[in-house]
C-alpha cells in the first residue's frame, strides 16, 4: 500500500535563531566560518590552527571584533573541535575586542558563553564590557561575575564568584544575567548561589573584549570560545532556557 | 598554507627589544602590526617586575624556518616547537621525545610563571 502524502510531508524546520529574542547586541558564533577573518579587515578564508584576527557579529549591531596585533596575540581557528564545530583557541595571550561597544550600554544585560578553560593560571578574562560587565574563570575552579547596579553616577559594581567546585574545563553553558539591581548565574541550566562583594568600577567603557580585560594583555584567557550572545534585557527564566537549550543542541553539552 | 606548527619562545626582558624586531619578519600579515608579539611577562614568581617575555603562536614551515634563522641572534632565547596534536618537537631547553607539550609545560621548564595582574574590577 503506498504511504499518504501526509505521512510524506516533511515537518516544518524549528531551528531557533537568538534574533528572535528582542535587544540582541552582540552575537559571536565560532562555528561561522563566513564571519571570521585571517586579517583585522574583515571576512575572509580562515586555516585551521591559523589566527582569527576578525569575528564578526551576527546581531544586528555590527560590533565586530578585532586584533590588528601579531599572530601570537590573537585567537586561533580551531576546526570540528567540539561536537563537529569550529571554536576559537586562546592560548594566554591572545584576545579579539573592539573599542567601539556603546550598544552594550544599557544597565540590563543577560550573556550566553559556550567554552571551557585548558590551562594556564590564576584567573582568566572570557569577556569583559571594560564598566564592570565581565565574565571570568579561576585556574582553581569556578567563575567570577562582574555586574553592576543603578544607573552611569550613581552605580555600585559586585564581583560575585560562583561555581567554585566547576573545573571550568569541559564545554559549559554558562549564563549571567544583571537586571539593574542584582546579578545572577547559571552553569548547564542549573542557577547557581553567588556571592557578591562590592568592588571597583571599571573604565573605558567603550571597549569590549573576549579574552582579556579590555583590548589589554590583562588576565588573558587559556581555552575555547564556541559562541557568545549577550542581550541588552534581562531575559526572562523562558527566554534564557529557550537560549541555553539551543546552545547545549548545537554545540553537544548536556544541561538540566 | 598549513598550520602545522605551534610554538613557545621566552626571551630575557633584556632581548625583548631584538626579539620583537625578529618576530616582525615571521607574522603572517607581514611586519606591520600594532603592539608587542611578546606579551606575556613572566617572573619566577609570578610577581612583578618581568623577567622574561613570551609569546606562544602557530607557525607555518616558513615561519619555522625564518624563526631557526633568527633566533641565535637574540642573547638568552629559549623555544619549544610542538605539534598540533601537542608532541615535543624540539627545542634549546628540553629534550624532545614526543612527550605532550603546550604553554604550561614551557614554562615550568623555563623555572617561569606568568605574571599575575588583579583584576581591575576589585
Amino acid at each position: 500500500m503506498p504511504m499518504s502524502a501526509r505521512l510524506l510531508r516533511p515537518r516544518s524546520s524549528t531551528v531557533f535563531n537568538p534574533r528572535t529574542i528582542s535587544n540582541l547586541a552582540l552575537w559571536l558564533d565560532a562555528s561561522d566560518a563566513a564571519i571570521l577573518g585571517p586579517t583585522n579587515s574583515g571576512p575572509g578564508s580562515v586555516t585551521n590552527n591559523g589566527p582569527v584576527k576578525y569575528w564578526g557579529d551576527k546581531s544586528a549591531s555590527s560590533m565586530n571584533l578585532t586584533n590588528s596585533g601579531a599572530d601570537s596575540v590573537c585567537p586561533t581557528y580551531k576546526t570540528a573541535a567540539q561536537n563537529n564545530r569550529s571554536v576559537l583557541g586562546f592560548d594566554g595571550g591572545d584576545r579579539i575586542f573592539t573599542t567601539s561597544a556603546s550598544v552594550l550600554n544599557p544597565a540590563t544585560k543577560t550573556a550566553f558563553l559556550v567554552s571551557r578553560r585548558t590551562g594556564g593560571s590564576g584567573e582568566q578574562c572570557l569577556f569583559d564590557r571594560a564598566d564592570s560587565f565581565a565574565l571570568t574563570v579561576k585556574a582553581a575552579g569556578g567563575y567570577v561575575f562582574y555586574y553592576s547596579s543603578g544607573v552611569t553616577g550613581t552605580r555600585t559594581v559586585y564581583n560575585a564568584a560562583f561555581g567554585a567546585s566547576n573545573s571550568n574545563s569541559a564545554y559549559s553553558v554558562v549564563v549571567v544575567r544583571q537586571d539593574g539591581t542584582a546579578g545572577s548565574a547559571w552553569i548547564d541550566g542549573v542557577s547557581q548561589t553567588i556571592s557578591a562583594t562590592q568592588g571597583n568600577t571599571g573604565t573605558a567603557a567603550g571597549n569590549f573584549a573576549v579574552g582579556s580585560i579590555g583590548a589589554s594583555s590583562s588576565l588573558t584567557f587559556t581555552g575555547d570560545v564556541a559562541e557568545l550572545l549577550i542581550y541588552t534585557a534581562a531575559l526572562s527564566d523562558s527566554q534564557r532556557q529557550t537560549v541555553q537549550r539551543y546552545l547545549a543542541a548545537k554545540w553537544g553539552v548536556t544541561i538540566s | 598554507m598549513s598550520w602545522n606548527y605551534r610554538i613557545v619562545i621566552v626571551v630575557p626582558a633584556a632581548s625583548k627589544s631584538v626579539a620583537e624586531e625578529a618576530a616582525r619578519s615571521i607574522n603572517s600579515t607581514g611586519p606591520a602590526y600594532d603592539g608587542d608579539a611578546f606579551s606575556m611577562m613572566l617572573s619566577a614568581n609570578g610577581a612583578e617586575p618581568a623577567t622574561h617575555y613570551g609569546l606562544y603562536t602557530s607557525a607555518t614551515d616558513e615561519m619555522i624556518a625564518a624563526m631557526s634563522a633568527a633566533l641565535p641572534q637574540i642573547f638568552g632565547v629559549m623555544f619549544w616547537r610542538h605539534g598540533v596534536a601537542g608532541e615535543l618537537q624540539a627545542s634549546n631547553v628540553t629534550d624532545p621525545t614526543g612527550q605532550a607539550w603546550g604553554l604550561d609545560a614551557s614554562l615550568t621548564a623555563a623555572g617561569l610563571r606568568e605574571v599575575v595582574q588583579p583584576s581591575p574590577y576589585g
